[in-house]
């Protein structure tokens, strides 16, 4: 690791101050999980780390006004999963942050470091596109930036994050009423690893039983997380059976665009994301009480 | 760039002068001398490094001792007291639960870490919270006896005896 | 395909300083001896951010056939990886007097920028060929 300076920030305006100061040069820590490891591997090489684990106020879950549920960028990604309102109100993302890695991972990894992390093989980032979250990105003087999570994650480890900011919060709506929610991880390799392919899905019936709403969300296919829209068009108002879920899983080897790991070869995983898919949907809807 | 770090490790206070780059467990062994904590896969992955942080378990080889400056810090020297192991190490000791030895600080220390969070955790949770502690030798049986039995120290001292 | 004729489009892209601003990230490039140039390039690809020192040579050339042979040499000296990349540039008359070019590379990938991240390194630098041809024939499209 090359050295760098360590900035603990007292709070957010310390943190912006510090932002300001070194800019470029920077890098923001919470959990560190993710930094350390690519400042190790020499993939990043800040002159400065600014750390963000003694900032009061970001810590907490609570539920808005709306009744989604706020998070707070530096709760860790263990609080999430064990929080009784996560647990209730969203248990899609409960489960998709208690995928991630290991305990010990998730004691020290956060749910903001998560998204600004901008890895396309994360668990949590599939769900959470799936219900529709934003993300709440702050910058000096009380500037606050809401993005919805879907549109965060710009490239390859790349997020719309910019310069000066900082997130400070996740807010996540429930499932719309009736609705069954899955996440399916394909882990061929061991428990801890990242997905080979990753499918978060959320089915809404109509009142005649047939697909309302659907959204399919797709992690660890592309340089981002993937939303397979083609496949929720053609299943948008269509009664929900093997031909057309098998048809509309087979859209999704066009709209994903693996790299090749040692996880799998790019057709491989392609082949996987149409099974994955298959396989979530079917969850959601037996969750849903449609099957 | 050198600081000065305060830490308190096993309820000593510590001050330690260090660069900014230096990780916990290399603040740890070689700053301290405190040995016990081991390093396997220095990516976070194995387990062997575990400590605990404010009563929290960490991989210490991903953390930056600048971060957790302030913080206290348990590590596998701290758990005895008095001269008397702790019950986890207790139980791994009569319920055989290491072979080679040099993933046992950091099982002993997630098994301390479980047990303070859930008072009687069931065997698919012990399995799910040891699962980031990996054992070379593949001794997983008697580590999951082991730490079963440390859920009543009474049991784990008959036990041992029993064998 | 570049909206001139061969030898316009043969004169401008063998004058390397000249087609220099077509290169996406390329900060500086310098005459390094007969048909050698220095340069520095950086480069984003996910977490790294790569900064590369090296030199680019011209290995053969022939004005008759339009085709000419480039070898890329780079290294990032604090991330620890080097790149090594022969380039092949065709430049084919069409029928109606514009300039076909292609673009050919063979790439090594050496040192911490081989053993990490192959794939997503392979698809930015595909990325930056592209770019860089796109950029030329607009710039050979300006010049004709």
């Amino acid at each position: 690791m090359i050295d760098f300076e360590f900035h603990q920030a007292n709070d957010l305006d310390h943190a912006f101050a510090l932002l300001a100061d070194y800019g470029d040069d920077a890098r923001l820590m919470s959990g560190g999980t993710a930094l350390v490891l690519q400042m190790k591997q020499r993939f990043s090489q800040p002159g400065h780390v600014i750390g963000l684990r003694r900032i009061a106020g970001l810590g907490s879950i609570e539920e808005t006004s709306e009744g989604s549920v706020r998070i707070g960028a530096l709760c860790t990604q263990r609080q999430v999963e064990n929080h009784p309102l996560v647990s209730e109100r969203i248990p899609l993302v409960a489960g998709a942050y208690r995928h991630v890695a290991t305990p010990r991972i998730r004691n020290m990894a956060t749910v903001g470091g998560g998204l600004a992390h901008g890895d396309p093989n994360q668990d949590p980032p599939p769900s959470l596109i799936a219900l529709g979250a934003s993300v709440v990105l702050s910058s000096a003087s009380g500037g606050e930036r809401v993005v919805p999570a879907e549109e965060l994650f710009v490239d390859y480890f790349e997020t719309d994050v910019r310069p000066g900011e900082i997130v400070t919060g996740l807010v996540v709506p429930p499932a719309p009423d009736g609705a069954g929610t899955a996440y399916l991880k394909f882990l061929p390799r061991t428990a801890d690893d990242y997905a080979t392919v990753s499918v978060a899905a959320v089915v809404t019936p109509d009142e005649a039983g047939n697909c309302g709403d659907i959204r399919v969300v797709l992690g660890s296919v592309g340089l981002t997380p993937i939303r397979a829209t083609a496949a929720e068009d053609s299943l948008r108002g269509q009664p929900l059976t093997d031909e057309t879920i098998g048809a509309a899983a087979a859209m999704v080897q066009d709209a994903v665009d693996p790299l090749e790991d040692h996880r799998g070869s790019t057709e491989y995983k392609r082949e996987m994301a149409e099974v994955f898919t298959r396989r979530a949907v079917r969850q959601a809807m037996t969750n849903a009480g449609m099957m | 760039m050198p600081q000065l770090m305060n830490l308190k490790v096993n309820g000593e206070d510590r001050e330690v002068e260090a660069p900014a780059r230096r990780l916990l467990v290399d603040l740890l062994r070689y700053d301290l001398g405190l040995t016990g904590t081991k390093e396997g896969c220095s990516v976070g992955v194995c387990g062997a490094c575990t400590v605990l942080v404010d009563g929290e378990m960490v991989a210490s080889c991903i953390t930056l001792a600048a971060a957790v400056e302030g913080s206290e810090i348990t590590t596998i020297e701290g758990l005895a007291q008095d001269g008397r192991l702790h019950p986890v190490q207790q139980a791994f000791i009569d319920y055989g639960g290491f072979q080679c030895g040099i993933c046992t600080p950091g099982q002993v220390m997630a098994a301390k870490a479980l047990l303070d969070d859930y008072a009687q955790p069931t065997e698919e949770e012990i399995r799910d919270w040891m699962m980031g502690n990996l054992c070379r030798c593949t001794g997983y049986y008697k580590i999951l006896e082991s730490v079963v039995a440390a859920m009543s120290p009474a049991a784990s001292q008959e036990g041992g005896q029993a064998r | 395909m570049v909206p001139a004729d061969r030898n316009t489009a043969w004169n401008l892209v063998m004058d390397l300083p000249r087609v220099a601003p077509c290169v996406p990230g390329l900060s500086t490039l310098e005459a390094d001896g007969e048909d050698g140039y220095k340069g520095t390039l950086q480069a984003q690809a996910g977490p790294m951010r790569v900064n590369l020192a090296g030199s680019v040579r011209i290995t053969a050339q022939d004005a008759e056939k339009g085709e000419a042979h480039f070898l890329l040499e780079a290294a990032d000296r604090r991330i620890g990886g080097s790149v090594k990349t022969t380039m092949t540039l065709q430049l084919s008359p069409t029928a109606d007097g514009q300039t076909e070019l292609t673009i050919a590379t063979d790439t090594a990938f050496m040192g911490a920028l081989g053993t990490l991240g192959q794939p997503i390194i392979r698809r930015k630098a595909a990325a930056t060929v592209e770019e860089f041809a796109k950029n030329l024939a607009g710039m050979v499209g300006d010049t004709g």
